[in-house]
């Protein structure tokens, strides 16, 4: 049972998506092809298997758009390996974005599809690919306001036309029902504001077309009338529309996750819990080379190609290059949506180039042969004319310099592969559940202290015990050690992470309440300090107080830290700090140890100091567990006694 | 039919007169927006919410032998930076695109060959630098980069 003691309804609240698509793979391997594979290994090799279909669902994406085939097979190739994707689809990563982004580009490619044929079938097939989208991930709402927006800047450009009202007619209507059968969405897509944007343009083009239609009838004179009193008529019925829509509070505001892109200051001041989480990071600068290498030089080039011809596809492609820099500029998680579209952006640029030193070569080969066959005498004297009339023509490469220019970007493309295969080995593969270092000398030293304090669990307490955690461990617990915990990853009933925070930060009494009212059996916190592994619970201490802070106001952030605001682990530090309970679990014991040579003991090597409380007595727990480098502490919460 | 519509007109024009507005509606050249978007890109490159967010100083400080100097990268951490380094890495990312989009331009359109062949060079220049320029950037940031 997860969230204990609210329990949860997993069939209202998750995208069944990805569990639907591993249990069809299984199904029809076990059943049709008759290969006996146990359904871990088809959940494992999830991620390259759609991050292969990704690969050839962009070639065609690249082909349709720029008509050419050197583009998408350039695209092909980089989407296989750029960074920014691969972190999400690496094998044994089971999350919904592996099908997502799959998904994310058949949609887009069957649109662009329906806008240049204008056939409804086209329409049809995008809005089945669309139900996927919303089956398997949220980030479907970016599809469902890149499209609208796409129809409303071709309408403002003077590109409407037929093809885009069958397109966006049929999309949007089959679009909408079909992703109101997905039960976590539900009414959502025609209430909540996240959706109003496809409403408002559908609305919006069914005026155009009529406007029109009639335009083709009236005369000029009645027509200039005609357009007054619809106009009138149209914005009076919308702002009717909105003001009883948002009065009533059928149509619900922007929530949480999304206005914090809109608003990046948003979450800090008043969503903690989602300000913490490290994939929420806005991006730095180098966070972009990083994942998508020599794409961030290619990309504007991309644009530009796409200004200097445009057409329909290629405004989509930069509507959709605008949007998704900025957002990934908001949330570090989010390169995954820009990646697709550096990709695509960049492998047209890079084709184009490639393309331009390629005629020059041709040219010159051409102008060798022809050179031979005509009269040499006759082209000398025209030389001698051009050279003093200064014409206009364009550059003349020489052929060396085309040859080395092909070589010079043919490097660049090289060193792309590299650069990826090192990112993805270094930064995107390893394991976290099993942690690796390097000794003194050389060797590697494995800390396997999760898995140990886990099936520790799992084998020392009781069935129904239950286990409270910060949330980052939920799933973890719940899969390894098979307890029930308070909050895990998915958990979004802040309240209840609050109160954990809570009780992790106030002294052992008010925590002692707090966990006998959840009826706790165990705590168990993480601790780095004997060897210097800094993604413990005391280096995200901060954001419990934060957390807590929401559901307690006595909670407050200045209380932890010390006179020179600083937040400090030994004597120099907040008392209200070092009489927390999180402190006391964390450390109990610690001034038995040492941990390096020339230090007292009780040395923490992650805040490099000495800890500051010491030789005290834990009342309301007593220590369960300790796993061998001190990383998982379990602590066993003692009941009241009957009498006093 | 044509009275009615007359009077229709008439009664609607009184009841709501729009004021006279002179407006021209401004169409911007295709490479203006360009301009604009690039500029857009520029600020994102530079990791200007980060800024807004983190609020990181603009430049570091390293403290040695009795005096201050001056740090501009940030070593170590890969997704953090100060304001200065944001900048100096978004304008060597747009350099190098503007090299390479000075390339196209010099072997697409016809112009007085000595413009043509500056705008080749200059383009060939400024996209070699930047790429080195930005991989040592990144070698200062991540330590180890391209090792095992």
């Amino acid at each position: 049972m997860s969230w204990y003691p609210l329990g949860r309804v997993v069939g209202g609240t998750v995208f069944p998506g990805i569990m639907l698509t591993a249990g069809t793979l299984y199904f029809f391997l076990k059943k049709i092809v008759r290969i006996t594979v146990h359904i871990k290994h088809v959940c494992v090799f999830m991620g390259p298997f759609f991050a292969s279909n990704a690969s050839l669902i962009t070639y065609l994406f690249t082909k349709e758009v720029s008509k050419d085939y050197g583009a998408g097979l350039i695209s092909a190739v980089m989407i296989a390996i750029v960074p920014g994707y691969i972190s999400r689809s690496v094998a044994g990563s089971f999350d919904n974005e592996c099908i997502a982004i799959f998904a994310l580009i058949l949609t887009y490619y069957l649109w662009l599809k329906a806008v240049n044929t204008g056939s409804m079938f086209y329409a049809a097939s995008c809005a089945l690919a669309y139900l996927y989208m919303v089956s398997s991930w949220g980030g479907y709402v970016f599809i469902m306001n890149l499209i609208p927006l796409h129809a409303f800047v071709l309408i403002i450009v003077g590109r409407y036309s037929k093809r885009l009202y069958v397109a966006y007619t049929t999309l949007y209507i089959l679009g909408t029902l079909l992703s109101m059968q997905v039960p976590f969405v539900g009414f959502q897509a025609v209430q909540s504001s996240e959706h109003l944007a496809g409403m408002g343009i559908f609305g919006l083009i069914q005026l155009v077309a009529a406007v029109k239609y009639v335009h083709s009838i009236l005369g000029e004179k009645y027509f200039k009338l005609f357009l007054k009193i619809l106009g009138f008529i149209a914005v009076s019925i919308l702002v009717l529309f909105v003001v009883i829509g948002f009065a009533t509070g059928y149509i619900a505001p922007w929530t949480g996750r999304f206005l914090s892109l809109l608003d990046p200051t948003y979450a800090k001041k008043y969503i903690p819990i989602i300000a913490s989480v490290s994939e929420h990071q806005p991006t730095a600068w180098s966070s972009y080379f990083f994942d998508l290498q020599s794409l961030v030089f290619l990309y504007p080039v991309g644009l530009y190609y796409c200004f200097k011809n445009p057409s329909d596809s290629k405004i989509f492609l930069i509507l959709y290059a605008v949007t998704s820099t900025y957002f990934t500029g908001v949330m570090v998680r989010l390169m995954l949506v820009l990646a697709p579209i550096c990709v695509i952006l960049g492998s047209m640029a890079l084709s184009n180039l490639f393309k331009l030193f390629a005629y020059k070569i041709r040219e010159f080969d051409e102008e060798n042969k022809n050179k031979k066959k005509s009269q040499n005498k006759n082209t000398k004297k025209q030389n001698k004319k051009k050279k003093k009339t200064e014409q206009n023509k364009i550059f003349n490469l020489g052929y060396i310099s085309a040859t080395l220019m092909i070589a010079v970007l043919t490097a660049m493309f090289i060193s792309y592969i590299f650069h990826s295969i090192w990112v993805t080995s270094e930064a995107y593969s390893s394991p976290s559940i099993v942690l690796a270092a390097k000794g003194y000398d050389g060797n590697r030293i494995i800390f396997d202290d999760f898995r140990e304090a886990y099936y520790w669990l799992r084998q020392n307490t009781a069935p129904d015990a239950k286990i409270m955690s910060w949330w980052d461990y939920g799933y973890q617990i719940t899969a390894m050690a098979n307890r029930t915990v308070l909050v895990d990853n998915n958990t979004w009933n802040n309240t209840h992470i609050g109160t954990v925070g809570k009780a992790m930060v106030k002294t052992e009494n008010i925590s002692a309440q707090v966990m006998e009212q959840h009826d706790v059996d165990y705590v168990l916190v993480l601790f780095g300090g004997l060897i210097g592994y800094s993604s413990d619970d005391i280096n995200k201490y901060l954001w419990l107080v934060r957390i807590g802070g929401t559901v307690d106001p006595s909670i407050k952030e200045e209380d932890y830290l010390n006179s020179r605001k600083e937040f400090r682990v030994d004597s120099q530090g907040a008392p209200t700090f070092l009489n927390s309970m999180m402190y006391k679990l964390c450390f109990y014991r610690f001034w038995e140890v040492k941990t390096e040579g020339n230090k007292p003991s009780g040395y923490d090597r992650v805040r490099n100091t000495v800890m500051g409380n010491q030789n005290y007595e834990l009342e309301a727990v007593e220590e369960a567990f300790t796993s061998e480098h001190w990383i998982v502490r379990i602590y066993k919460v003692l009941k009241k006694e009957n009498r006093k | 039919m044509s009275k009615k519509l007359n009077f229709l007109e008439s009664s609607f024009c009184k009841a709501f007169r729009p004021p006279q507005l002179n407006l021209r509606i401004i169409k911007p050249s295709s490479m203006a927006v360009f301009a604009f978007v690039l500029f857009a890109l520029f600020i994102v490159f530079a990791g200007v919410i980060y800024d807004l967010i983190v609020e990181p100083p603009s430049i570091g400080v390293e403290y040695g032998f009795g005096n201050e100097r001056p740090v501009t990268i940030l070593k170590g951490r890969l997704n953090s930076q100060y304001i200065f380094e944001g900048i100096d890495g978004a304008l060597f990312y747009l350099l190098g695109s503007i090299g390479l989009i000075l390339i196209d331009q010099a072997l697409t359109k016809e112009r007085r060959e000595k413009y043509g062949k500056i705008m080749f060079y200059t383009g060939v220049g400024l996209f070699a630098c930047s790429f080195i320029i930005i991989i040592f950037f990144i070698k200062l940031k991540v330590p180890g980069y391209l090792k095992r």
